[in-house]
């Protein structure tokens, strides 16, 4: 059975890429990390942020977001407008101290595949 | 902590090290920009008055527990118009951030050539500004001063996109490298738009003296990193310094064409007299063709006396002061001792 790819516990959420890899994280290391998007089948229309209530018409309007979780909870969003503004859009630059032993770790989980907006995620709390 | 209305004169003196370099390079300053929040609270756009003195509070508690000799905490929106235009001047504060509400704070700390914004576009942005090309030692300074920080809080990160900002374009490293050159030589020859192009299409950005949406001062321009992402802070650095170095040849190039031709020299010396003699006395312009005039070695002035004259161009606040009679004793000077030199 698979294990978390950074602490090797028990798997909790699956990531799938493009290039038809894919990796394990366990449930404290998928809260250090935060990286999902969200299937939202709705409709953009009234996604609103639920930690500081930013909308994606006032993301759109201003090209502000409105705190961290934002970049989470609009994940899809901003990977599409970052695409148009930056020629690349993988981190290379330094980790803050809380990251530190991971770095090496999460690292090679974006070596794997550049394109971060073909990520799909299965969390099998959400199906 | 002191007052800023009882030493508002101390501040100014201690913040004339950027301009320590004029006359002596084409780079006037580097300066090295970090921009940090803090997770878990909404960026400063979208955050409360009660969240803003939080973070306030927060952040000015932890510069206050470093050992500094002298540190100046000033709240932006007490100063005078021309408190705020001093520190526009210096590069210390942008124009936006003089301009914003009651939560933002500025802290200056001489000895590490450092300004801390809060509350300004992030909750938190650390600025080196050297006299110089020195976009080393300005990252030393900053990196360390993010280190410690990153100690006492939890920087708003995310391995997917790096540092978190509020505008994405900042995104990544949080960091902007740039340089204030001035190029009269290339100005002077019009080249200036040529290399523009072709350092734009390696991903630098040339803006007017105050950086996004200013006008050139003369022959004076910002050049900036523009990708904040998919590369490393010092990879960032590289790249400016690599760009400086090209306009600096092109620079002396440009020079010695100019020696190299009398006529050129001549029409210097008429720009000057005509806008020596202009009552409107563009800053600008002068700023450009005197330090043109002093790197052919068509000036007879002192070094200090040259640097003291770039100066008081650059400064609102000396001008107003006394700066203005400096100029016109100036004035006189360069008139007559450039006269000597085209006759000889």
């Amino acid at each position: 059975m698979s294990k978390c790819i950074l602490c090797n516990n028990n798997p909790y959420v699956l990531i799938r890429f493009i290039s038809g890899n894919y990796l394990h994280f366990c449930k404290s290391c998928w809260e250090k990390i935060k990286i999902f998007t969200i299937k939202n089948k709705k409709g953009k229309e009234g996604k609103r942020c639920p930690v500081c209530k930013y909308t994606i018409e006032e993301f759109n309007e201003y090209r502000f977001l409105g705190c961290d979780f934002c970049y989470e909870y609009f994940y899809n969003e901003v990977i599409s407008y970052l695409k148009r503004i930056h020629t690349v859009i993988f981190y290379k630059g330094k980790y803050p101290k809380r990251f530190k032993n991971q770095k090496n770790g999460l690292k090679r989980i974006f070596d794997v595949e550049n394109s971060i907006d073909k990520i799909e995620i299965v969390n099998e709390e959400f199906k | 902590m002191k007052n800023l209305n009882e030493i508002f004169d101390i501040i100014e003196k201690n913040t004339r090290w950027i301009y320590s370099k004029l006359g002596k390079d084409i780079v006037i300053t580097s300066r090295i920009r970090l921009a940090r929040n803090i997770k878990g609270y909404p960026f400063p756009y979208n955050m409360t008055n009660e969240e803003s003195k939080e973070i306030e509070r927060l952040l000015i508690d932890i510069f206050l527990k470093m050992s500094f000799n002298d540190i100046f905490i000033i709240e932006v929106p007490s100063l005078n118009e021309l408190e705020k235009q001093i520190l526009i001047e210096r590069h210390l504060i942008s124009k936006e951030f003089s301009e914003n509400g009651a939560y933002s704070k500025v802290i200056i700390i001489p000895e590490k050539k450092l300004t801390v914004m809060i509350n300004e576009e992030d909750h938190l942005r650390i600025q080196v500004i050297y006299p110089g090309l020195n976009l080393k030692k300005c990252w030393s300074i900053a990196n360390e001063i993010d280190n410690y920080i990153d100690e006492k809080v939890e920087y708003a990160f995310s391995p997917n996109f790096g540092f978190l900002t509020a505008c994405p374009t900042n995104i990544g490293t949080g960091l902007k490298a740039s340089v204030l050159i001035n190029i009269p030589g290339i100005k002077f020859l019009k080249k200036e738009k040529i290399i523009f192009n072709i350092i734009e299409k390696i991903g630098i950005t040339i803006r007017g003296f105050y950086g996004e949406g200013s006008l050139p001062f003369g022959s004076i321009y910002q050049l900036s990193s523009s990708e904040s992402t998919g590369k490393t802070e010092e990879e960032i650095i590289k790249e400016i310094e690599s760009v400086v170095k090209l306009i600096k040849k092109e620079e002396m190039n440009s020079i010695e064409e100019i020696k190299g031709d009398k006529k050129l020299r001549k029409k210097i010396y008429k720009i000057i007299e005509k806008n020596s003699e202009d009552k409107r006395k563009d800053p600008s312009k002068l700023y450009s063709i005197i330090s043109l005039a002093y790197n052919l070695g068509m000036l007879k002035i002192g070094k200090k006396e040259f640097e003291k004259l770039l100066f008081s161009f650059l400064n609102e606040y000396k001008k107003i002061k006394s700066d203005f009679n400096f100029y016109k004793k100036e004035g006189k000077i360069l008139k007559r001792e450039i006269w000597e030199t085209i006759n000889v």
